[in-house]
């Protein structure tokens, strides 16, 4: 019971993140739907969905404040530069082994919630799993080009570039299979049957 | 209406279905939603509100709070379909329906329909 209680109080002090109009008009319904949900589920899970939501919900919230219904795709689009940041972060580390670390979390903790607004921010089964092939064929000469900035820079992490080189490699293949699938996919829709 | 005939994202998705047997609050909209989706889809409470905020935006759903027949102790927003909204929510159904019965289709090995 007391560990409801403080998620709720955490919750409502984490509300003033959110733009004031937002807070204002829904924050006392949130902290309710949140108490509802402390008394149905461990409060771990709930604190755990909302530290999630949150993370997706508050930039969604101040960029709708700031200009009128941005893409749902603006969300994803940030986090998804903050983790490129995250990995150039880690690759200028070179041998400093905190900014490695520090990097690599960042990358990995903002592509983990890009991925999720991603997949969130689509409307469902409005799209061939196909759709996306040319993004992986551009990733991955977007990778090439931020190592050799990374190079031009003096960095010596030959590992993490070597990792870089692979995960363009694969992505553009994977890029250029699902393109191929999709050229297919769309012969077989126009062939007579 | 302000809404295009773009196809509804997921989390708007699922409140326009959860909300076609009637009216709900914040809380029984969320639990509608997780038994819709088996348990799948459980909202947090920026992600069901912010979409509400949308869809009222939208002209989709309205606020019926001050409707008498509530009888909840605390003060609660209860939130309805409108018109439009229930032929958005009609319309999403039909492409859904669609779509599986294309991929059931090919599944099978036969023509689309």
């Amino acid at each position: 019971m007391n560990r409801d209680a403080a998620t709720v109080r955490v919750y409502r002090s984490l509300l003033r993140l959110y733009p004031r109009e937002f807070r204002d008009e829904y924050g006392a319904d949130m902290v309710q739907l949140l108490r509802d949900q402390c008394s149905d589920e461990p409060s771990w899970q709930v604190g755990a969905r909302c530290a999630l939501d949150l993370a997706i919900t508050v930039p969604t919230q101040h960029m709708e404040a700031h200009m009128n219904r941005p893409s749902t795709h603006l969300v994803p689009l940030l986090y998804t530069a903050v983790a490129a940041a995250g990995l150039l972060f880690a690759i200028l580390g070179g041998s400093n082994i905190r900014m490695v670390v520090i990097g690599l979390c960042i990358a990995v903790a903002a592509g983990t919630v890009g991925a999720v607004t991603w997949k969130r921010s689509g409307p469902i089964g409005a799209k061939l799993s196909t759709d996306g092939w040319w993004k992986l064929v551009l990733a991955g000469p977007c990778i090439i080009l931020v190592l050799i900035v990374a190079a031009g820079f003096g960095v010596e992490a030959w590992e993490l570039m070597m990792l870089g080189i692979l995960v363009a490699f694969v992505a553009t293949a994977t890029g250029v299979l699902l393109g191929v699938a999709r050229l297919a996919q769309r012969h077989s829709r126009t062939m007579p049957t | 209406m302000t809404r295009s005939s773009k196809p509804l994202p997921a989390a708007s998705l699922h409140i326009v279905f959860a909300l076609l047997d009637g009216e709900l609050h914040g809380y029984a909209l969320m639990r509608r939603v997780g038994e819709l989706s088996d348990g799948a889809v459980k909202m947090g409470p920026g992600t069901l509100y912010g979409t509400l905020n949308r869809l009222v935006d939208d002209g989709l759903i309205i606020e019926t709070t001050d409707n008498a027949t509530h009888t909840d102790s605390e003060r609660r927003r209860y939130y309805e379909l409108t018109p439009n909204g229930r032929t958005v929510a009609r319309a999403e159904l039909a492409r859904l329906r669609t779509l599986v019965h294309r991929v059931a289709g090919h599944l099978a090995g036969g023509a689309p329909a």
